[in-house]
Parts: structure tokens; C-alpha cells; sequence
């Protein structure tokens, strides 16, 4: 089974999202990784701080994280090793989950209401450069086991629609129910290649238990939000360029709108990976 | 009825596969729709007076077929028919290698709510009730009989009309 790789940095939303991870790898009975990055601080002619050496540093973050697994090993059970680099957050996660061939990278996002943002920088970077299937867990999440995915779609793939792979591994393994979901405006004409690139879809997943639902709604967040509501999805999953619609699903002024649940978490999928759970 | 029946074939077989998808549509998609939410009404209504586990063993089978249909209705509504109103449809479906298979898939669809049906018709004792059962009971029982007909009708003409014209653009390209 490959190692689920849990990204932390700390805050509210990376320590929620390693609680989750560290049950969510439990549940799926994959070895875990708990990675931070960090950077060195920079002084300025004017500091009047110690400067502290990269050695130093290292031996401190290394502290720090491995405290942190031993909390979380002790209160959940579960054997944590550790990681910790030095350098750009999104890039350092990349290649630790790379080196460590990971099967999926859990990180955190940020309550709406702390900061306005959603998705911060580093998340949304390491979408971007995932090859692995990136889970993004808000601060407020509990864990529940996924039994419902929802996959948003508008019909469009790069790579055949391998991005499924992830989703039908859980299904076979896990019995987890996949909900497929093209939400569309009000005055959409379904084109030719959304057509065949749909039937290659239903083709791709007729072998698992799989509904479908065609909303139409001029407000494509609030549909997706509502079908997410109706299946009881534990979690929504998108392909990364979907993710600009994706953050408005999560952003407050579409959840005020429908009482909208802020604590499902994300499954970003790249458009290409190899097997995930081994 | 024989003649008016075969008539109906007839003018069905002679009909393009835009003109079988308006059929299938607005004849039985739609008029399935609003017949299955009768019933929905009319047992609900029962059930309220009557307070029957017969009635409950119904709507429960219902909620099923409801739902097979609403799954099979969305996805040729959605995913196939609208190959079939492009001016180059011939050609948009030659391109899709497997529309065999989806087709076969909603075959195995229209097997799956026959079964539905044949439950319903089990359970409603062949859509007859009881002479002193609730008008609104009656009503349903009626709306399901014709609902069951409506359903047989749409998988005959798809099965027979509409799916092989479409699988026969498809073998051209395999020719």
C-alpha cells in the first residue's frame, strides 16, 4: 500500500488536516507520512535577534514535527513517520511525496471567514504540480470515512478520464459510491465532443455503482454545492482545472447562500498518476 | 387495436433517429415523469388513509424504478441524444468506439426496471385492489397500470427503431 503524506504546517487548518489524515490513513490502511516545510528566516541589518543556524533549525523543526506525530500516534494508534525540508512549501512536499512514491497528499485550507482566502498559496500550488491526488481538508472537517464521492465535471479530460483511477480504487476497496456531476447554465446547448467525452466517461465507470446528476443552474457553485448536499457526499472531487469553480463552491458568499456545509473536504485529482493504493 | 398497433409501428420504423429521440422524449420521458408523480400522490394519499403495508411496499418499489428511470432517462437525454441532433451526427458517432457498449448498458437498464416493473405488478396483485380500498388507492393502482404499459411501449421502440439505427452508423466506420 502506498504511504498517505500529510502536509502540516502548523496552523489551525494544517493540524485539523493531520488529525483527518491520520484517521483517513487508518481507515485505508495506508502508512503515513507527517512532512513540514519550512524557511530560513531572514534578518535584517536592523534585528536585534539571535541569528540561529540552519543546523539549528533543522534539529528544531525536526523536534517539532516529531513531537506532533507522537501526539498523533499515541492518540489515534497509528504509526507516524516524519519528514521536514527546507525550501518552497509546494515544491518540498512534491518531491518528499515523490521520493516516498505516495499514494495521496493530505493538506489543509483555511476557514473562510479567518483570512478571505480559501485555498492558500501553497495548496493551490501544489495542485497545480501534483502528480498524486491532493485531499483538502478544511479546518473545521471532521473525519468521517468516505461512503460518497461527488465528482464535478464539465465533461472535458486531457488524459482519457484515468483521473477516475483514484475514485474507482476507493469504490472497489473501500465500497465507496461515486456521484458524477455536470452542472450546467440554463441555456446550455450540449456540445458534440461533451457528448462523446460523457459516454467515454459512463463507459469508464460502468462497472462500479455510479449516479449522475445534470443540474442547471445559471450559478454553477450553488449547483454542485446542492448536489453535494443531496448525495451526502463526505467529499467532492475535482480535476485541477476545475478548481476556479471549485473555490467559489467554498467561498463564504456562496455557502452563506445555501447553508452550504464548509467542512467537505476537496479531493483535487491529477489528470494523470499511476496506481494509488497499491 | 391489432391494426392501429401495427399501424403505429410502422409509422415509428419510418421515422429518423431525431424524430424517434422527439418521440421518446416528449411521449414517454415526460409523460412518465408526470405519471410516476401522480401515482406518488395518489399512494401517498392511500397510505395516509388507509395505513396498509401494501401501500408502503409499493411506493417503496416506486422509489426505485423512480430513481433507475430518472438515471437512464438523464443519461440518453443528456449523453446521447444530443449526438443525434448534430448535423453530423452520423459522424460523431462513428467516432465513439464504444457505443456499443453504452447502448448495451442501457439495455441492461431497461431489464433492470422491467424487473421493477414485475414487483409493482406483484405487489399491486396485478394493479387490482381491494373494492373497498380509497379512491386515491384505485387512482394509483390505475396510473401504475398505465405507467407499466407507457414503459414496456419506450423499450420496444428504442430497442427495435432507435438503437439499431444509431449502432448501424457505428458499423459503417468498422466497415
Amino acid at each position: 500500500m502506498k504511504p498517505l503524506v500529510i502536509a502540516i504546517d502548523y496552523s489551525p487548518a494544517g493540524r485539523n488536516a493531520a488529525e483527518y489524515g491520520v484517521q483517513l490513513a487508518k481507515q485505508l490502511q495506508m502508512p503515513v507520512f507527517l512532512f513540514h516545510s519550512y524557511a530560513l528566516p531572514v534578518l535584517s541589518g536592523e534585528s536585534v535577534a539571535v541569528p540561529v543556524s540552519p543546523e539549528e533549525i533543522e534539529q528544531s523543526q525536526a523536534e517539532a514535527i516529531r513531537d506532533e506525530a507522537g501526539r498523533l500516534e499515541k492518540k489515534y494508534g497509528v504509526k507516524i513517520a516524519t519528514g521536514q525540508s527546507m525550501g518552497f512549501a509546494a515544491e518540498e512536499i512534491g518531491e518528499f511525496a515523490k521520493a516516498h512514491s505516495a499514494g495521496l497528499i493530505v493538506a489543509g485550507m483555511q476557514h473562510p471567514n479567518t483570512a478571505g482566502k480559501i485555498l492558500g498559496s501553497v495548496t493551490t500550488a501544489l495542485i497545480g504540480e501534483a502528480e498524486f491526488p491532493v485531499l483538502v481538508v478544511p479546518e473545521n472537517a471532521t473525519f468521517a470515512a468516505p461512503k460518497n464521492i461527488l465528482f464535478a465535471t464539465d465533461l472535458k479530460t486531457n488524459s482519457e478520464w484515468k483521473e477516475l483511477d483514484f475514485l474507482k480504487e476507493l469504490n472497489a476497496k473501500q465500497g465507496v459510491q461515486i456521484h458524477i456531476v455536470n452542472a450546467v447554465s440554463k441555456d446550455h446547448v450540449p456540445d458534440q465532443a461533451e457528448s462523446i467525452e460523457g459516454i467515454h466517461l459512463e463507459n469508464k465507470v460502468k462497472e462500479i455503482s455510479h449516479d449522475w446528476y445534470f443540474p442547471e443552474n445559471d450559478h454553477l457553485p450553488e449547483a454542485i454545492a446542492e448536489t453535494a448536499v443531496k448525495v451526502k457526499a463526505e467529499w467532492i472531487a475535482v480535476v485541477h482545472h476545475r478548481l476556479p469553480v471549485m473555490k467559489q463552491v467554498f467561498h463564504r458568499s456562496s455557502a452563506k447562500k445555501l447553508a452550504f456545509n464548509l467542512t467537505l473536504p476537496m479531493l483535487a485529482l491529477p489528470e494523470k498518476h499511476a496506481g494509488i493504493l497499491g | 387495436m391489432k391494426r392501429s398497433i401495427a399501424t403505429g409501428m410502422q409509422e415509428y420504423s419510418k421515422l429518423n433517429p431525431v424524430e424517434l429521440k422527439e418521440v421518446i422524449v416528449s411521449k414517454f420521458h415526460e409523460t412518465i415523469r408526470d405519471t410516476i408523480g401522480m401515482a406518488e400522490t395518489q399512494l401517498a394519499a392511500a397510505g395516509k388513509i388507509e395505513k396498509t403495508e401494501e401501500v408502503e411496499v409499493v411506493m417503496n418499489f416506486l422509489e426505485k424504478l423512480k430513481h433507475s428511470f430518472e438515471q437512464h432517462a438523464m443519461r440518453e437525454e443528456r449523453l446521447l441524444f444530443p449526438l443525434l441532433s448534430l448535423e453530423s451526427r452520423e459522424e460523431a458517432i462513428r467516432e465513439i468506439e464504444e457505443i456499443g457498449t453504452f447502448i448495451s448498458e442501457l439495455k441492461k437498464e431497461h431489464e433492470n426496471m422491467e424487473r421493477e416493473l414485475d414487483l409493482i405488478k406483484m405487489a399491486t396483485n396485478n394493479y387490482q385492489c381491494d373494492p373497498m380500498a380509497s379512491p386515491s388507492h384505485k387512482l394509483a393502482y390505475a396510473h401504475l397500470n398505465d405507467v407499466g404499459q407507457d414503459f414496456r411501449r419506450m423499450f420496444f421502440i428504442e430497442e427495435e427503431f432507435l438503437f439499431p439505427r444509431i449502432l448501424r452508423f457505428n458499423l459503417k466506420k468498422q466497415k
